[in-house]
């Protein structure tokens, strides 16, 4: 745990996780997240995963 | 004839019984006794909590439905269980304190042959110091009451930003040992999104305050997710989310005192912080809620059913081990008691054999440990197969096997919102499958053909479908039960 970006509006410093290692999305990716087209097939792929785990475990 | 008594009216408690009053005949009863007049969503809390949903979309009245079903309804709070029955009858027995029907604060014994303890959680909010709606200082999503407070205080925080004021919102759980990492995870950002939406992001600062130890921890010890050909993580997927919204995490704390504005905590190193805010919604810690237990004589019996933390215990391997000795095996599969073959315990109300995370202390010997999740489809599925089991045992007789579930076979799905809309809305969506990792049969845990993280707008429409589903459900309207839990 590192302190970063302690902004003037921050009287105290915190151990904020470094996160500047962690993945940035792109451009792309983002507007892949708000796609209606690509998100509803995301959504019928995510529902038929549901429903295969239910009735493969007897729910 | 049988009577079947239900204790609780949540996830667990309800599901019960509706199959119950599904599956048994007329001439035997069920009984519901919950303190609440409401039903409650409580996934969709979330939105209430930032304005986004009224209280009304996600909380119904119970006696309505109890009425069409046949099931007889009591509002009130359990308050002592006489399991060996007393000495006027052999029965087991339920003292109740009723809380409604113009009864409140009068007391009742009632009769059971069989009994379901589905109370689930006390809200513990007296953990920590100046926690909670009641003490003041900080706001609460757990109930719908607390969701409609949090999202008048978060309106007036916006506010002030509008004004030009910068403001510190911090979101978390407010205690070393809480659960529902994912409630907070959610309402983090959809404040987030709130405060985009009105356009004031960038004069607010917002930390997400965890006791979690990683990122996507989420009180299971985080998942391991087959994406693109390689082996991803819960961990790094989460990070991503977070730097990208600027939201700043701070791991592995426990809030030790909280005034109006400052929050004084404990990291895993052992270091003390505080942490001055505007606005907060911390989680409490969960417990069970404090009934009593007796013997035919009427001597207290309470810590042979409960284990101190109030839960009941039941089928679970409760022998102290280190995390490095924790096995599937540990975990419950039929949730009978402890000692009586006609009680279960069901949802939070079962005592877990120990967490899913692993358990830290901070060199002051602060215990920092999320405890496990068991809400939602684990409780719904829970209280199904109890039900099932009750049916078998009025309908075949006391030798008839129990039916099983084990929190290491099931899987469940996790839709933790990002921010509501239909057309600008996301959702990390979840699949964990099970939710208690089994490293005997599979190398991560989990299985890596189901197991899954996304985040996009399909998660904010599968959470709006659930919420409309699982309400359409509880409201045991024609095809409820088709509905899986």
């Amino acid at each position: 745990m590192t302190e970063q970006n302690i902004q003037p509006s921050e009287p105290k410093p915190q151990p904020v996780l470094d996160l500047t290692r962690a993945p940035m999305p792109n451009v792309k990716t983002l507007k892949a997240r708000y796609n209606p087209f690509s998100q509803f097939g995301r959504f019928v792929a995510f529902n038929y995963r549901i429903m295969k785990m239910v009735v493969s475990s007897g729910h | 004839m049988a009577n079947v008594v239900v204790l609780g009216a949540g996830i667990a408690g309800h599901t019960a019984a509706l199959h119950l009053r599904r599956m048994l005949g007329r001439h035997h009863t069920v009984t519901v006794v919950s303190p609440n007049s409401n039903w409650n969503w409580i996934p969709s809390n979330i939105w209430v909590g930032v304005g986004k949903m009224p209280k009304t979309k996600v909380v119904f009245p119970l006696a309505p439905v109890y009425a069409k079903k046949g099931v007889d309804y009591r509002q009130a709070k359990a308050v002592a269980i006489y399991p060996q029955g007393d000495t006027g009858d052999a029965r087991g027995a339920v003292e109740i304190q009723y809380t409604g029907q113009d009864k409140a604060g009068q007391t009742e014994k009632i009769r059971y042959d069989y009994l379901i303890n589905a109370t689930g959680p006390k809200l513990k909010f007296e953990a920590t110091e100046g926690l909670g709606p009641d003490a003041g200082n900080t706001v609460s999503v757990c109930t719908a009451d607390h969701a409609v407070e949090a999202a008048e205080k978060l309106a007036a925080t916006i506010a002030k930003l509008k004004e030009g004021q910068p403001q510190t919102l911090v979101v978390g759980t407010g205690h070393g040992t809480c659960t529902c990492e994912g409630a907070a995870f959610e309402y983090t950002f959809n404040v987030d999104h709130e405060l985009r939406e009105a356009g004031v992001r960038d004069l607010a600062t917002l930390y997400y305050l965890t006791n979690e130890a990683a990122l996507g921890d989420f009180g299971v010890g985080g998942m391991i997710f087959n994406q693109g050909g390689f082996e991803s993580t819960s961990e790094l997927w989460t990070s991503s989310l977070f730097r990208e919204r600027g939201v700043k995490p701070i791991l592995g704390t426990h809030p030790h005192k909280i005034t109006s504005s400052t929050i004084t905590y404990e990291t895993l190193d052992g270091e003390m912080h505080d942490l001055d805010y505007d606005f907060a919604m911390l989680l409490p810690p969960f417990g069970g809620h404090p009934i009593k237990a007796f013997d035919v004589e009427g001597n207290d019996i309470t810590d042979q059913v409960f284990a101190p933390s109030g839960f009941m215990k039941v089928d679970a391997d409760y022998t102290p081990k280190p995390y490095e000795e924790w096995r599937a095996d540990d975990w419950p599969k039929t949730y009978q008691s402890v000692g009586y073959d006609n009680i279960w315990a069901v949802g939070i109300a079962f005592a877990p054999p120990h967490q899913i995370s692993k358990p830290r202390k901070t060199p002051n010997g602060t215990v920092i440990a999320p405890a496990p999740p068991r809400t939602g489809m684990p409780s719904g599925l829970m209280a199904k197969i109890v039900a099932k089991t009750i049916v078998d045992r009025i309908q075949i007789g006391p030798k008839a096997v129990s039916h099983t579930v084990s929190m290491t076979e099931m899987g469940a799905v996790c839709v933790a919102s990002a921010g509501t809309g239909l057309t600008r809305g996301s959702a990390a969506a979840m699949i964990m499958d099970p939710v208690v990792p089994d490293f005997t049969k599979y190398p991560t845990g989990r299985n890596l053909a189901t197991t899954r993280g996304e985040i996009g707008l399909y998660g904010h429409w599968s959470k709006l479908m659930l919420h409309y589903l699982f309400i359409y459900k509880a409201k045991a309207l024609p095809g409820w039960q088709l509905i899986p839990e």
